[in-house]
Parts: structure tokens; sequence; C-alpha cells
């Protein structure tokens, strides 16, 4: 027990070592953290709709609260009991952290379906949808900044 | 000798064995964690080992992924005694990951740990006893979202869970066996890992197996509890450590889904046991080197975390200085 209460008092007396841990954890954090931000890739993917495919509802994109200058269309289609949105080659969207494709019942979303990351600012792509989701709830498509809950773009579906 | 090919023998049969990984690579093999390579060796010119401050190693693990991706994860190690009884370790790690799907490189996670030694007095010394107390942190190189073509990646394809760790444990060695004990939770999570097997068509095993989806992924602290006998030739020359390596995972993980709800990840918990063997060959004073290899007899129902290993083998240089 003695050796313990020994030990004890020797480890207190290493404060410099651990004063030199936490600088480097410090330092550690600092530049890790300068690694999270994620921007979109901005290569035109130039995806496009097959031809057989139907055009079921589409919109025009128009600029949210925190996007510029959003471009080019969304389009509903469907092809063989698959839906799929897809972004017309006129696409453009300003750059940001975490941008997600929602389908979503409101504007600002809350109720809604992720899509996945935003392929790029740029150009022709094409998002697979799950299931069937009914357009007459779902009738946004949105460039949504998940990070910051920030509203980049929207096209409602007609 | 007949025991050094019966063990080599085990290992290379470990190789084609299927294999998970630790929580992370590199925190079952972090300072006190592995093998106490000087442990009850009174050869005089070893005990002169002790004496020598500073370590640095180069290694590397590889591991075949269940949709038999290749990983490769060199690593450099830096030990440095800071005092009689406190070593300061420093674990950098990288990832080539190679696969069907895509092609990964980058830097993983690096690990800074100081393990301190406390000496139990006892009034029986034949016990040679020893305690070490080892807390360090882990931290991630990355947001675990790296992609393709602008669509995530499943986690096995990703170099870092992306959690920033907290790992406290302690070494307890008594007549060559040592019992490990040590918990990894994670404190910060900064992973932005994006992947929906819903939008995905990644699958492994001729298509019958799917990528869970990891979008947001939150990981549960891990507690690692480990045993193991250290036995060596009479010469010192090569050291030997089978040992079995309990991991329970205390918690589903989480995603959040297309719907932008947290899911739990039913299976995701529970324990996992694996049989593992390091073999330590010390070339002289100054240089060593270590085989590791392992695999699992019991193992969690679903594994997101994208560590499940076909085939898991490490080897490691160190040198001493």
């Amino acid at each position: 027990m003695h050796s313990y209460i020994v030990e004890i008092k020797r480890m207190i007396s290493i404060k410099n070592t651990l004063h030199t841990s936490l600088l480097i954890f410090i330092v550690a954090i600092v530049f890790a953290s300068s690694c999270t931000k994620e921007n979109t890739p901005t290569i035109d993917l130039m995806e496009k709709p097959d031809t057989s495919a139907m055009i079921k509802y589409k919109g025009n994109f128009q600029t949210g609260p925190f996007g510029n200058n959003a471009k080019g269309s969304a389009a509903i289609y469907l092809q063989d009991s698959m839906l799929t949105v897809v972004f017309d080659s006129l696409f453009l969207i300003n750059n940001g952290p975490a941008l997600h494709v929602y389908l979503s019942k409101e504007v600002q979303p809350i109720n809604f379906i992720d899509l996945g990351t935003l392929k790029s600012t740029n150009g022709g792509q094409i998002y697979n949808i799950s299931g069937m989701p009914d357009f007459m709830e779902y009738k946004y498509a949105l460039v949504h900044c998940k990070a910051y809950n920030h509203l980049f773009s929207y096209a409602e579906l007609k | 000798m007949q025991k050094i090919i019966l063990l080599l023998a085990m290992v290379s049969s470990f190789a084609y064995a299927y294999a998970q990984g630790c929580s992370d690579a590199g925190f079952c093999t972090l300072g006190s964690l592995k093998s106490n390579f000087d442990f009850d060796n009174k050869d005089s010119s070893i005990i002169e080992e002790k004496e020598l401050k500073n370590t640095i190693g180069v290694g590397f693990s590889y591991g075949l992924g269940e949709d038999f991706n290749n990983n490769f994860n060199p690593f450099l190690v830096y030990n440095r005694k800071l005092s009689k009884h406190v070593d300061l370790n420093a674990k950098l790690t990288s990832a080539f990951i190679q696969g069907k799907i895509a092609n990964v490189n980058y830097l993983s996670d690096i690990y800074i740990a100081t393990n301190t030694t406390i000496t139990i007095k006892d009034k029986k010394p034949k016990l040679k006893q020893r305690l070490n107390v080892i807390g360090g942190i882990k931290i991630p190189f990355s947001i675990a979202n790296f992609k393709k073509n602008g669509i995530a990646l499943p986690l096995a394809y990703q170099p870092s869970l992306g959690t920033f760790d907290i790992i406290a444990g302690v070494n307890y060695i008594v007549r060559g066996f040592e019992i490990n004990g040590a918990f990894q939770i994670p404190v910060a999570q900064i992973n932005k890992n994006s992947y929906f097997k819903e939008y995905s068509t990644f699958s492994f095993n001729d298509g019958k197996s799917t990528f869970a989806s990891t979008n947001l992924f939150k990981r549960k602290p891990d507690f690692l509890f480990r045993f193991a006998y250290i036995f060596h030739t009479k010469n010192y020359k090569w050291l030997f450590k089978p040992n079995l390596l309990n991991i329970v995972h205390l918690g589903k993980d989480t995603y959040v889904d297309i719907y932008g709800k947290k899911q739990k990840i039913d299976g995701s918990e529970g324990y996992t046991l694996n049989a593992a063997l390091n073999i330590t060959y010390l070339i002289n004073k100054h240089h060593n080197l270590e085989l590791s290899a392992g695999t699992p007899l019991v193992v969690r129902k679903v594994r997101p975390d994208g560590l499940t290993r076909k085939v898991a083998i490490a080897l490691e240089y160190h040198f001493n200085f």
C-alpha cells in the first residue's frame, strides 16, 4: 500500500510531462479540426437520364437564403419502377460544406428524404430515390447544407 | 526449437483465418497494451537496454476486408522514456485501401499516450509483479467521408472512423501472466460519413451482402480485456505471447437515416473474442522485430465500422537508441 502512495506522489511530480502531453493534445486537435471542412466536387459528371425514362415532375432551382445564383432544374423520372431525381446540365450552385440533396415536404426541411451528398456543384447528375414517395407531399427538391442547416437552393416539383 | 516451429505454423494458419481487428487499428498495440518485451528478462545486456531512452519503429499490417479489399496500414511509432517510470508513446497510422469499389490512401489516426510503470514490492519476489497505467488519446485525420464520383464510400473504405477517443487502461503482470484492461471512449465525433445503402450499388459476397448505412455514424465505447502468457527462449532472443483478446462494444452504434432520424444499429453491440499471437525477435539491444497475428473466435453480429478482416497480420521493426 505504501508503495502505491509513493508512486502517486511521484506521479504528481511529473506534472511537466502532463503539461507537455496536454500541449500536444491541443496542437493535434487544432490540426485535426482543420481537416473537418468538406467541400463538394465541382467537376461536371454529365449524367443524363436514359431516353426511355419518363419525366413525372419538374421544377427550376431558386436561390435559397444561403445560396448564390442557383441555376438549372430538378426533375423526377420514372424508369422500370425506379424513381430518380435528375439535375439538368445547366445546374449550378455555390460550394459549401456537407451539401446534401433532399426531397422535402417543406422549403425549409423538416420532413425530408435525404438522397445523399451533392455529387457536384455543376452539371447534370442523377440521384436514386428509395421507395415511392408521394410527390404531392414531397414537392420540393433541395440542396441543403446539413452541417449548418442552411438552405442553398430549392425547386418546387410540379 | 520445436515450439518455435509450432508457433510459426500457428501464425501462418492465422493468416488464412477470418479475423476481426481491434476497435481501431492501433488501440490494441499501443504502449503497455501490447507486448512487454523486457519483462522477466534477467540477461544483463537486456537490462542495459532499459537505459536506452528512445525507440522509433516502423511497421505495417495487412488485412483482407469483407469484400476482399486489401488494407495496407503502414505506421510509425515513437516512444520516449521521460523518467524511470514514465514513457511517452506516439503512433501515427495510415491506410492504403484497394478494392473493387475504390482505392483510398490517407493518414488514419495519431495516438499519443503516457505509460506509467508502478513497481509493486511484495513479500514474494518470485511473483515479479508490475503494473502499468496507460492514458492516451486518439485523433483522426479525416471525417470518414471519402467519396468516389461524388458518392460516399462505406466505412470499410474510410481510413479513419473520425472519432476523438480517450484511452485509459491498466496492464498487470505477474509471473509471466499478463492481464490488460482498457477503455476506448469516443469523446468527440467528427464523422461526416454520408453512405446510405438505399442508394448504393456497392455489395460483396457475390451480391448477397451490403455495407450498413453509416450516414453521420456515431460510435460507442469499447472495453478491451486481454489475458496473455509471456515466455521466451533461453537466450532471450525470442519472446512469445499467445493471448486471448476480449473486446466488448458497449452499446449500439447509431446513424442518421434518409429521413433524418437517428437509428440504432442492431447487433453492433456486444462481444468479440480474438485469439492472437505476438512473436518478438531481439536482434540485439538496438534492434528488434515483432510479428503479430490473430483470429476471432466470437464476433459481433453487425460490424458497421468496416474493421472486419478475413486475414490480419502485422510486422514491426524497432530501433532503440
